[in-house]
């Protein structure tokens, strides 16, 4: 074997020392192949120690080494040599190794996807906003369109402005672009950057449906069956939805499924309505998605798939929808065509909870309450409160519940009367006898014995005997008291309650 | 010309002038700076007149100098590649994989030159031309040498040699082919199926060297791409369709070219849903797509172009592993489009494209569900979730068992699959019941066929799966009364016995009890006494009675029936 030259092992030696500027200018004489063998790797192993020192040459060298292409990481060091096998080293090769087994896979990484070198770009349109503005100047509608869109939603650098994004909208209307009439009714509709006007709305969608516009069909059809702008009829707006639907609209075909499960406009058929909702659930509309779940658990126009159901309830709830999110996580957790799995239907609970589902947020609440979740009275009584806010009558009857104890919010009998009282009016049984209670006695109300006797009798005539029986036995000890009028005072106004509850 | 005066042609090279050739003659000089100022090779090329002056004594004089009109700053520079498949001999250069890496890795370059790896290896202008560019053939060896190295437990250095023999080899054997001049381009396909095997035999090289000096005339990839399929469409093309194929696989390895083929499409989920129905021959094109698109999918629809599939399939798995957004305009969609592009590539029967799709599927999910990194089995099981049925599950499972994930998983994923088989002990549980009954099945027999073929579980594992869908298949026969449905009483028996041998071959059984218990009412028909004459009695047309029974014997034969 040749000798090395005297310089590179002067080199050598004061590189193996630390010096830096020996590192890089042997690093640099094995990428060169300079007087030594070409040797990327050591090149590599030097000029990293060097770049490691913060010298600059060596760092450049190694980017402009990547930008070649060369793999710069460096090379492993040399094995040192062996010394004999301490006792912690014995214990250390007994240990058990690392890897998946038993760790549930969550040690396992994902290797690193091979990157694509040419990725696609320009599958989603790329504007040139030069051309774009030119071709709007120029009076071609479709750009004038695009720049109304860019400016209405502020996009392509433009700062959101519907008053102009509407004159764009407008110019390309009265051209008789379709979707500049279409843009141009919408912003009607919204009131963005033009007063609201339904009539006018109605007007640019019916020239762009009649064009064939799918979106102006839906919204036309929307429009007709909601009686907004026009004299409502479901038979009509049906015909828009058809239209449009006809051209894969997915949200008219939902809308035809709706139509079609209700019975508005076309003859009631919920085989009808499960198919179209299977077509919108396919082009991915969630409520389609959502509502065939519904009708599959039921076996409602379709035969019953819990499984299917439950499939096409997580695709709505991964998109959002709460009411999904909920039926989810009750799937979820009562283990109705889907493995059973209460960490993960506590998760989506919480999903829908803060999507603001009342229903959610009312279960979530008694999961913490019961210790089932973790979780605290404060918590529970926000949770409860935005439920109770939203209507929900047992949320409202047990936040009353809450102030009552002073659990989790202050004791507070007027508003727990006050949450009392609005479960009551909601036809919540517990909340009607609490209230019962609270009139005849006083407590954080006025106290008022046919009042009391109203609530406490609407209560004795709840299925649930744990109520009714209770409030049977005050009623008559009420009754006792009240006398032949108070007790046709509090008949009548027993009667209007009943009749005002839902 | 005095004989003391010389010219130098020197190029510019790394910002030094180095002496390219010498003349005694000016225009000459002159002449061959330009040629070489041509190549596209130099950044600038100048003429020097050296004048040895009495005392010895030199005196030079740029007497030219010219910069490349070449577009300034062209980035040719290497694509990070993360894998290089292991060359062992020259051959291999050609083979598909070697090619599309060398595409992949020198995709600027070839885009630059309007150039394909097979077209650069079949022609030694081209071949040198990359070699005189810069240092690219040096990073390339280098980059590929690292990772085969690395990949095959080789010295770097030891693979660089190699490598750089090989190109030698490769440059070698393309001169000797053209004889060391341009080889005149064929005029019609013709010229290319005349083409003679070389010294060594090989016609396919032949072939090949004569299409690519054809492909060189047009320095774009979608022009290259008619010629292709002008060649596929005309009588002779079979002959040399896999050599086509090969060239259709480098040009589809362009980005460009999907997005010119493809056209407009909403978001990445609906491109690679696309080029997943163009891979199979099942696309529709989009509005104002290239006629190519129609005869290309064509070809992949009666499968003449295996290398270009790979591709295609190969950049669906890249792009859905990767980073980029599945609904990037509209982001709430992501989850339902991961769904869309999740229900393309698992089906019923597969996972088209095997392993490596199964596991860019794992990587958008915890993409999409932002896990991490670290958290495979949280990923996988989201994946899981986001199937329709049990079917896809499994299928997804096995395919996932033969990759380095399902194999970093190991008990695990076994633990999955079997709680996923043996867990679902109804049909209603594996397809969803709108399905009709013989889809249904279908999809069962595709489950256990699967679980039979797999070579990444063990033996025993495999068949107790296997036959746990065997017997549920079974038991949806007897449950449904399926054979009695297709066997009824008031029909012919002719009928009856066509019907019943027809259902044994037609896929939808599992060999084993769901197909034992179908042959077992064929047996009983055919054990009846005098089973012929009664078969014969019960067709209505006696002409045609004996011709029926000749074809109910070799459709026994055909369904498996000794």
């Amino acid at each position: 074997m040749a000798r090395e030259p005297e310089i590179v092992t002067r080199y050598r030696e004061a590189a193996e020392r630390g010096d830096a500027m020996a590192q890089f200018n042997l690093g640099d004489s094995y990428r060169l192949g300079y007087r030594i063998p070409r040797d990327t790797r050591e090149a590599v192993r030097w000029l990293t120690k060097a770049a490691n020192q913060g010298h600059r040459e060596a760092i450049r060298r190694l980017q402009e080494m990547q930008a070649e292409g060369i793999d710069i990481t460096p090379p492993p060091e040399e094995e040192t040599p062996r010394r004999p096998q301490s006792l912690e080293d014995l214990l250390d090769s007994l240990a058990p190794g690392q890897g998946a087994e038993g760790d549930g896979g969550i040690g396992v990484q994902l290797p690193v996807p091979e990157p694509e070198t040419d990725p696609l770009y320009a599958v989603e349109e790329a504007i040139d906003v030069n051309a774009l503005r030119a071709a709007a100047d120029a009076g071609n509608p479709a750009a004038q369109v695009v720049m109304g869109n860019a400016l209405r939603d502020g996009l392509l650098g433009f700062d959101a402005d519907p008053a102009e994004a509407a004159r764009w909208y407008r110019l390309a209307a009265e051209a008789g672009d379709a979707r500049g009439q279409y843009s141009l009714g919408v912003l009607h509709d919204r009131g963005l950057g033009v007063p609201r006007d339904e009539a006018e709305a109605l007007r640019w969608y019916h020239k762009a449906a009649t064009q064939g516009d799918a979106h102006s069909q839906f919204n036309l059809g929307n429009m007709i069956a909601q009686g907004r702008g026009c004299k409502a009829d479901p038979a009509v707006a049906a015909k828009w939805f058809k239209k449009a639907a006809d051209q894969g609209d997915g949200a008219a075909l939902f809308a035809l499924g709706a139509l079609h499960e209700s019975g508005r406009g076309v003859a009631q058929d919920d085989g009808k309505a499960a198919e179209f909702y299977r077509r919108a659930a396919e082009l991915g509309e969630a409520e389609a998605q959502y509502n065939l779940a519904n009708m599959l658990r039921q076996g409602r126009g379709v035969e019953p798939d819990p499984a299917e159901a439950a499939h096409l309830c997580h695709r709505a709830a991964e998109q959002g929808l709460a009411e999904a999110q909920f039926n989810w996580a009750l799937m979820l957790s009562t283990g109705q065509g889907v493995a059973r799995d209460k960490s993960a239907a506590a998760l989506w609970f919480r999903r829908a909870a803060n999507a603001g589902d009342p229903r959610a947020q009312y279960h979530l609440a008694m999961l913490m309450d019961h210790g089932d979740m973790p979780g605290n009275p404060a918590e529970t009584a926000r949770l409860l409160r935005a439920a109770a806010e939203a209507g929900d009558a047992r949320a409202q009857c047990d936040l009353g519940v809450m102030h009552l104890i002073g659990d989790g919010v202050p004791f507070d009998e007027a508003e727990a009367a006050r949450w009392f009282r609005r479960a009551a009016e909601g036809g919540n049984a517990l909340a009607r006898f609490n209230l019962g209670v609270m009139h005849a006695g006083g407590q954080g109300v006025a106290k008022d014995e046919v009042e009391a006797y109203c609530w406490l009798s609407l209560a004795a005539a709840s299925p649930l005997a744990a109520i009714a029986q209770p409030a049977g036995r005050a009623v008559a000890a009420l009754a006792a008291r009240l006398g032949a009028d108070g007790l046709k005072q509090a008949a009548e106004r027993a009667a209007r309650l009943a009749g005002a509850a839902p | 010309m005095s004989r003391n005066v010389s010219f130098e042609v020197q190029v510019l090279t790394d910002k030094n002038w180095v002496i390219a050739e010498t003349a005694k003659d000016e225009n000459q000089a002159k002449a061959f700076a330009d040629n070489l100022l041509q190549t596209g090779n130099h950044a600038a090329v100048r003429v020097v007149r050296d004048w040895t002056r009495p005392d010895g004594l030199h005196a030079e004089t740029v007497v030219l100098e010219k910069q490349s009109t070449e577009k300034k700053g062209t980035d040719l520079s290497l694509a990070p590649i993360t894998e290089a498949p292991p060359c062992r001999e020259l051959a291999d250069f050609y083979g598909s994989a070697a090619r599309l890496t060398l595409g992949r890795l020198c995709r600027k370059y070839f885009d630059e030159m309007g150039v394909t790896p097979t077209e650069m290896l079949h022609s030694h202008a081209e071949l040198k031309r990359f070699g005189d560019k810069d240092r690219l053939l040096f990073s390339a060896i280098d980059r590929v040498a690292t990772l085969q190295a690395a990949a095959m437990g080789e010295e770097p250095k030891a693979r660089r040699d190699f490598l750089g023999k090989c190109w030698d080899d490769l440059c070698i054997r393309a001169r000797q082919v053209s004889d060391g001049k341009k080889l005149a381009p064929p005029k019609a396909l013709a010229d290319i199926l005349k083409a003679k095997p070389g010294d060594d035999g090989d016609v396919g090289y032949m072939r090949q060297t004569l299409m690519s000096a054809r492909l060189l005339e047009v320095r774009n990839l979608p022009g290259k791409l008619d010629i292709l399929l002008k060649w596929a469409a005309e009588p002779g093309g079979t002959e040399i369709l896999p050599l086509i194929d090969g060239f259709t696989a480098d040009v589809v390895l362009s980005a460009q070219v999907i997005q010119d083929l493809l056209g407009f499409q909403p978001n990445l989920a609906h491109a690679l849903c696309s080029l997943c129905d163009l891979a199979e021959g099942v696309a529709q094109p989009a509005k104002f797509a290239p006629d190519s698109f129609g005869q290309l999918n064509a070809l992949f629809a009666d499968g003449s172009l295996p290398q270009a599939r790979e591709v295609l399939l190969g950049r669906v798995a890249r792009e859905l592993g990767g980073a980029n957004p599945l609904s990037r305009n509209e982001p709430k969609l992501e989850y339902e489009m991961f769904s869309k592009v999740a229900h393309r590539l698992v089906c019923h029967e597969k996972v088209l494209g095997g392993g490596a799709q199964a596991e860019a599927l794992l990587h958008r999910s915890a993409r999409v569900h932002n896990t991490g990194s670290n958290a495979v089995k949280q990923a996988l099981d989201f994946l899981l979730s986001a199937l329709a049925d049990t079917v896809h599950r499994v299928q997804l499972l096995v395919a996932l068992a033969g990759t380095e994930v399902g194999r970093g998983l190991g008990d695990q994923l076994v633990k999955e699959l079997k709680a996923r088989v043996l867990g679902s002990d109804h049909i209603d549980l594996w397809v969803p019941v709108r399905h009709p009954p013989r889809d249904r099945m279908a999809a069962l027999a595709a489950v256990a066929r699967t679980l039979a073929a797999s070579e990444s579980l063990d033996a025993e594992i495999k068949a107790e799966l296997a036959t746990h869908v065997d017997e549920m298949l079974a038991k949806y026969l007897v449950d449904e009364g399926v054979i009695e449905k297709i066997d009824k009483q008031d029909d012919p028996l002719a009928l009856r016995a066509i019907r019943l041998v027809k259902f044994c071959g037609s896929g939808v059984l599992i060999d084993g009890k769901s197909m034992a218990l179908a042959r077992a009412a064929v047996v009983e028909h055919l054990r009846q006494p005098q089973f012929e004459e009664k078969f014969l009695a019960s067709v209505g047309d006696p002409a045609k009675a004996e011709k029926s029974l000749r074809e109910f014997h070799k459709l026994l034969l055909d369904s498996g029936f000794r």
